[in-house]
């Protein structure tokens, strides 16, 4: 053994050179299940953002046509005839304001109520539970609210509401209870659970600290909201309302459900009529007529740029306001 | 200084009693529809189950395997998204704006877009497309749940896994991630609650079919389209059908919501 030295350590250094170059094998294999792994994670990133630039192409691309033709007229028409080939956007853009008046006006003061109701009123230990029901009511699916709409709204709104309103025309202006108002009326049910669920979120970010010196000070629950938790919430509440929006006018299905789907400039507020969104899913698929294909992209290259930017702006606003809880969070 | 007090109650009073009721009539139809479904389908005296059954078992094949692979589709990519979001610092901002984007997209829009880029190419209505559509429609609701959750991990956990000299990847897979494993979970289930519900991209896309679809390029079924379709007839037969299905489909979405909301609770009480 001691005649042969330099082979042990040479079997020593051997080995570990080995272990060096296994070390390093793995560090290898590390390094490349890393960059695997940072490159689907920044492929799944980047999948966002190349569908979004797709649906911009598919529209601009189906729109063309319409758009270099005269965009003004276009948007000014009054009339929506395929058999005619003449396309005008008036209808759409007076059914799409109207229906979405109509919810936005009713289901604000609704659902920030509720979002009160869930944020300062109910009390704590029945909170998760009250939290549940109105997640569930935002989980119906749009089609049922269609049928319920079909089965119990348009009737009794055609038997009770219509004739108040319109006397003895109410069965001409909606005949069965089809139009532009019952569809603002059950846009407005189907949207207060979402405007609810997120200003629940942004009263719920106000600090407790704020809230307790006002207590402190003797104020009433109506106090502590009106002079603390009011103030701090206002853009996120305006969020939460824009997404709302956003919601009432991409409502596709139910609208082509209840408005009578007539493409016309509405004579009355509960006459028939039609939205962008109900169009685009009546004839996206019928469609065949180069021109026809071509307004139904513009509508839809109009709806898409409306959707991304408002609700990119109710993000930033509900995000700005429940910033608080994060920053102040351990 | 009593009616000053007084005045101050009877404000507090109003305001809690109109809070009270706009919570009540925000929830509501909720109970209104339940309600109106049960009793539909139990009082309808010509739903013929052995043909219902049929029917509705076809839509519910169909809306299963589109949402299945709409959900293996979107959750992995969801949830590498929204990490990305959350732990990029330079490019997390940018792909936290293009998630909204794709979020803020009209259902039908999406349903327009995989319309002409799959549908219209290939000539045929299909679950694959179906489940593309309802995919993109829940990718942003998974990677903005995951963002919001890994936000919310305590720093110091991350600091830790990173001074071990674990490589980035590995500190957000094996200790960001699993300590918010519930969270993201419950958003899944949303996610496809979400999807499970939605009929516009699928009128566009998977249509309808007479038969069980055979594979991923048939058209087929779903509940939601069977509904819409449905929902126009006036037959009383068609109606309780129509509402069998919308009664499956809250049933699901129900589970699906109790589900995310006790995982929730739990991540809450388990949370460091």
């Amino acid at each position: 053994m001691r005649s042969d030295p330099p082979s042990k350590r040479s079997t020593r250094a051997h080995a570990l050179d080995e272990r060096r170059r296994a070390a390093r094998r793995l560090g290898g294999l590390s390094r490349r299940v890393s960059a695997l792994v940072a490159a689907a994670s920044g492929g799944s990133a980047l999948l966002p953002a190349l569908v979004v630039a797709g649906a911009l192409g598919v529209a601009f691309a189906l729109a063309w046509t319409s758009l270099r033709a005269a965009p003004l007229s276009f948007l000014g028409g009054r009339s929506w005839d395929p058999s005619t080939g003449v396309f005008g956007a008036l209808p759409l853009l007076a059914g799409t304001a109207l229906t979405t008046t109509v919810a936005i006006v009713l289901a604000s003061p609704v659902a920030i109520g509720a979002a009160f109701f869930l944020g300062e009123v109910a009390p704590r230990e029945s909170r998760p539970m009250l939290d549940t029901v109105l997640d569930l009511a935002n989980a119906i699916p749009s089609v049922v609210w269609g049928l319920f709409a079909l089965d119990v709204v348009l009737p009794s709104f055609a038997r009770h509401l219509f004739p108040l309103l319109y006397g003895d025309r109410a069965g001409e202006v909606s005949p069965g209870g089809y139009g532009l108002l019952s569809g603002g009326v059950v846009l407005a049910a189907m949207i207060v659970p979402t405007i609810a669920g997120v200003a629940r979120e942004v009263v719920r970010a106000v600090p407790t600290g704020d809230r307790e010196a006002a207590i402190a000070l003797g104020a009433t629950r109506w106090e502590v909201v009106s002079l603390v938790v009011l103030p701090a919430v206002r853009a996120g509440l305006a969020g939460a309302v824009l997404l709302g929006l956003g919601r009432a006018v991409g409502e596709a299905t139910v609208m082509s459900m209840i408005l009578g789907s007539r493409v016309v400039v509405p004579e009355t507020l509960a006459s028939p009529g039609a939205t962008a969104s109900s169009l685009l899913l009546e004839q996206l698929a019928d469609a065949t007529d180069p021109p026809h294909v071509a307004a139904l992209g513009h509508v839809a290259l109009a709806l898409l740029t409306a959707s991304i930017l408002s609700h990119a702006l109710a993000r930033v606003l509900v995000a700005r306001s429940t910033a608080a809880r994060t920053r102040s969070a351990p | 200084v009593t009616s000053t007090r007084r005045a101050r109650r009877a404000r507090d009073v109003a305001f809690v009693a109109a809070c009270t009721l706009a919570f009540a009539i925000a929830v509501a139809p909720l109970l209104a529809i339940v309600a109106h479904a049960v009793v539909v389908v139990a009082t309808s005296p010509s739903f013929a189950p052995a043909r219902g059954a049929a029917g509705l078992g076809r839509a519910m094949l169909g809306s299963l395997s589109v949402v299945a692979i709409a959900a293996s589709i979107a959750i992995p990519i969801g949830v590498l998204a929204g990490a990305f979001c959350a732990e990029s610092r330079r490019f997390g901002r940018a792909a936290r704006m293009a998630t909204d984007a794709l979020g803020g997209l009209p259902p039908i829009v999406v349903g327009l877009v995989v319309y002409v880029a799959v549908v219209v190419p290939m000539r045929r209505h299909s679950v694959l497309a179906g489940a593309l559509a309802l995919a993109i429609i829940a990718i942003p609701i998974v990677a903005r749940g995951t963002d919001t959750l890994l936000g919310l991990v305590p720093k110091t956990l991350g600091d830790v896994a990173t001074s071990l000299g674990l490589p980035r990847w590995r500190v957000v897979a094996f200790a960001l991630l699993p300590a918010v494993a519930r969270g993201v979970v419950a958003t899944a289930s949303v996610a496809i609650g979400r999807a499970l519900g939605e009929t516009a991209p699928l009128l566009l896309t998977s249509f309808q079919s007479s038969d069980v679809p055979r594979g991923p390029l048939d058209a087929t079924s779903t509940l939601p389209v069977a509904i819409w379709l449905q929902s126009a007839s006036p037959e009383p037969a068609d109606r309780a059908r129509a509402w069998s299905a919308a009664l499956v489909l809250l049933g699901m979405a129900t589970a699906l919501h109790l589900l995310a909301g006790a995982l929730r609770r739990r991540a809450e009480r388990t949370a460091p």
